[in-house]
């Protein structure tokens, strides 16, 4: 306990407080920016950690990792463009509140739901870090291989009307998913002998090419034939009461608990908790059939979920020294550079910095709220520009975007063929989200297969699956959630036939 | 109209102008060090320390630019296209120049560039569970040798620097191993503490980092801070070392590689950065650019020989 007051006492002095405030709020503008997302955000400050006190340069890093979780919302919500790849959920709700005028709610929504998902996964984190890193070692393959099964099955609850069309969508992203070498022959696959192509696609530039491109060309068709509409509203960042909550608490918790223990398996990341937590909402939420024309319930999920990766990815890497995401990984170099160990000894021989880490990330997950109004005053001021040239300071942001995701120019010509792909096909009338999921949980999805099978090796498939109580679990949910819709058919069927 | 694009012209013509002429005050605006692995690797961190060690003594900014993808060879490939004027520089390890080029058609290959000089050097350690049922190398072998294809290495890629090391070893002993690609080493870690997978070589690095212990390096030499055999020790006489070089692309101007190669050998040479990278378990290596070039022309070949060896193509 003394161990608590005094790592609150050292986060709070001035210099650490300042570090967090200072991360949260670089991290919030980084991650706002389309394209630039955590990972960016953190090497940008990576250099200026290594004069720095550990416990500072910990403050600074978690705060941009928080920040920028946040901050790719704000864009999301307000312009319709994903700052980060985890935000591109967000935006299939919180767009069309912004238009209909309650953007500043929609925002609201967005930062109280991160705050709890956050601080959720930080208290998750503080209580039970060694016991959950050790059962989320038991996910090896086949059961990630279940798990992101079971993600994409929301393909078919956010397809909407016509199950083909999404389908197909889905089908798009997975095999967009494939662009590249393969991770196991080291073969070229659906380059068409670009060179330029064998580093794959890049998830943030197809993000930000189908939501923000295609928006962008979108807009401006509707500019020639519509008079000059009154762009969107400005609006204030308005918190929602608690009492809004009510029916919402158990959507909100859920979410966090998916975000958490997402984030604490190595190698998936906060897009794909996102999806699986917005594809969770809508199958369960009573207002499921509102969800895309800006329903509260969405934002919720995406936006807790995705937070609550922060603390569930530093389970592992806190517990076992083993970083649940490439931000966290880059916090561990820091470690190194500070001269502590990272691995299982870290809490027994480095208390102090292991609490110092659990205090500042709830500290910044509390200031995520005045920079969250702060930056989205700064959107307002960008908001008040006339469409057209908002619509042209969009397109060139995800351009600078998208380049500076990977530093690969090539990634800009991702970036505006999806754009242009993806209007088109809007225009047929194809969701967007199905693609984005095929294309985040498909190359988790493709390496689990691979693996699963070099694995197996001799054994049969069924003598292979039995051995994994978790893996049979997943596979029966997932079995479960694509066969209710035709059980729930099958019920009502019967009972109107009793009724005659 | 036509005025106006002769002007335009001139103006071009004049900067071009000025940045051809622009060389004697090198350098003169910041300069690019491309690194094609992603921030805070074990590629990217003793980059940084090299660079802002250089941009202290260059008096000019030098920017870590991450450019990440395929193994690093896209990457490496801009260093090779860039423009060889000395601003934009790389930061490049043994796998994306010595390994890759073999693997696949790559749009550079042995001759596309001007070694600066060496950064860091470090033996590939073998890496095995602690929890592991055997303690020590000759243990390993034996028990490897009864159960063949039931121990499972896991690789960072398909003839890469965690693959080719392990290929080697068990053609030298006559075992058989089976090998799991994975996409980072902490994937690989997690399934090695739930005892999924027996096996990695990495870097030594890890060893601290991870609950691991070193089999075997592959190296001829001793290192101090590594208490494990090396490949002399176990007769398998090939040198496995992970090198990182600071290099630019072909043709860049004599007097331009002259203030980069004085700076990067008074860096290299310097107690601090000797600091910097043992904290991060790499050694500092210095060697001059043409040794290097000569080193690398046979580290290129003798790894194609290796690879064709192990993977028998």
């Amino acid at each position: 306990m003394d161990m608590i007051f005094s790592a609150f006492a050292e986060v709070l002095s001035p210099i650490p407080l300042l570090m967090n405030l200072m991360g949260v709020m670089v991290g919030m503008i980084i991650g706002a920016l389309p394209g630039l997302g955590s990972v960016v955000a953190i090497s940008i400050c990576l250099p200026f950690t290594f004069g720095m006190q550990p416990l500072q340069a910990m403050a600074l890093l978690l705060g941009v990792y928080c920040g920028s979780n946040c901050g790719g919302s704000v864009a999301a919500v307000l312009i319709n463009t994903p700052g980060t790849p985890q935000a591109a959920a967000t935006s299939i709700d919180g767009y069309p509140m912004a238009r209909m005028g309650k953007g500043g709610e929609a925002i609201g929504w967005a930062l109280a739901s991160s705050i709890f998902g956050g601080l959720f996964s930080c208290a998750v984190l503080v209580v039970a870090a060694p016991t959950v890193a050790s059962f989320a070692l038991q996910f090896g393959p086949l059961e990630t291989f279940g798990l992101i099964l079971m993600g994409l099955t929301c393909i078919s609850s956010v397809s909407g009307k016509n199950q083909l069309k999404g389908l197909t969508a889905g089908v798009i992203g997975l095999l967009l998913a494939c662009v590249g070498m393969s991770p196991f022959t080291a073969d070229a696959r659906f380059t068409f002998g670009f060179y330029a192509l064998d580093g794959g696609m890049d998830t943030v530039a197809v993000i930000v090419g189908v939501f923000a491109i295609s928006e962008v060309i979108d807009r401006s068709e509707r500019m020639l034939h519509e008079a000059q509409g009154s762009a969107l509203k400005v609006d204030k960042l308005k918190l929602p009461h608690i009492s809004a909550y009510k029916s919402r608490m158990w959507n909100l918790i859920k979410s966090s608990i998916i975000g958490t223990f997402v984030g604490i398996l190595p190698g998936t990341g906060a897009t794909t908790a996102a999806f699986i937590a917005y594809g969770e909402a809508k199958r369960s939420s009573p207002r499921s059939d509102k969800f895309g024309t800006g329903e509260p319930d969405s934002i919720i999920a995406a936006e807790s979920s995705n937070n609550a990766v922060t603390g569930g990815a530093l389970v592992p890497s806190l517990a076992l020294g083993i970083p649940g995401d490439p931000v966290t990984a880059i916090m561990l170099a820091t470690f190194i550079l500070h001269g502590i160990t990272p691995g299982v000894r870290l809490m027994v021989d480095n208390p102090g910095i292991v609490y110092g880490i659990f205090v500042a990330l709830a500290v910044a997950n509390v200031l995520m709220w005045p920079c969250c109004c702060a930056t989205t005053r700064i959107f307002n001021v960008l908001l008040k520009t006339p469409e057209p040239i908002l619509m042209g300071l969009i397109t060139v942001l995800c351009v600078l975007g998208s380049y500076g995701s990977r530093g690969n120019i090539n990634d800009v010509a991702v970036t505006i063929g999806a754009g242009i792909v993806a209007y088109l096909l809007r225009r047929c009338g194809f969701p967007m989200p199905p693609v984005v999921i095929g294309l985040v949980l498909g190359q988790q999805f493709e390496m689990s297969i691979g693996q699963m099978t070099l694995y197996k090796a001799d054994l049969g498939w069924w003598e292979y699956i039995s051995q994994s109580p978790i893996a049979l679990c997943l596979f029966a949910v997932t079995a479960l959630i694509l066969c209710m819709p035709l059980l729930r058919r099958l019920g009502k069927r019967s009972k109107t036939s009793v009724g005659a | 109209m036509n005025s106006l694009f002769k002007k335009m012209g001139l103006a071009l013509a004049c900067t071009l102008l000025a940045a051809g002429t622009a060389f004697a005050a090198y350098p003169e605006r910041p300069i690019t060090m491309i690194v094609p692995f992603g921030a805070g690797g074990s590629n990217d961190l003793p980059a940084r320390v090299l660079a802002g060690m250089m941009e202290k003594k260059l008096g000019q900014p030098v920017v870590v630019q991450n450019v990440v993808g395929a193994g690093g060879t896209q990457g490496t490939t801009q260093i090779a296209q860039a423009r060889p004027d000395g601003y934009t520089i790389g930061f490049d390890p043994t796998g994306a120049l010595c390994l890759q080029p073999h693997m696949k058609k790559l749009p550079y290959g042995v001759d596309s560039f001007q070694f600066i000089g060496m950064a860091t050097q470090q033996p590939v350690v073998l890496m095995t569970s602690k929890k592991a049922p055997w303690k020590n190398i000759d243990e390993m072998v034996e028990m490897v040798r009864k159960a063949p294809g039931k121990y499972i290495v896991g690789i960072s890629g398909k003839g890469n620097m965690s693959h080719v090391p392990v290929l080697a070893l068990a053609k030298h002993y006559g075992l058989k191993f089976r090998y799991v690609p994975y996409r980072s080493t902490p994937e690989i870690m997690k399934e090695m503490a739930a005892d999924r997978l027996q096996f990695h070589a990495d870097m030594p690095v890890a060893l601290s980092q991870y609950e691991v212990y070193g089999l075997v390096q592959f190296s001829d030499k001793k290192v101090d801070n590594l208490p494990m055999p090396n490949s002399a020790d176990i007769g398998l006489n090939k040198n496995f070392i992970m090198w990182q070089a600071c290099i630019a692309p072909k043709g860049i101007p004599a007097d331009v590689l002259k203030v980069l190669v004085d700076t990067m050998r008074e860096v290299v040479n310097s107690p601090e950065y000797a600091d910097a990278v043992r904290k991060m378990s790499m050694n500092p290596w210095w060697m001059e650019p043409e040794q290097a070039q000569t080193f690398y022309a046979s580290e290129f070949a003798s790894y194609g020989e290796a690879l064709k060896e192990a993977l028998g193509n």
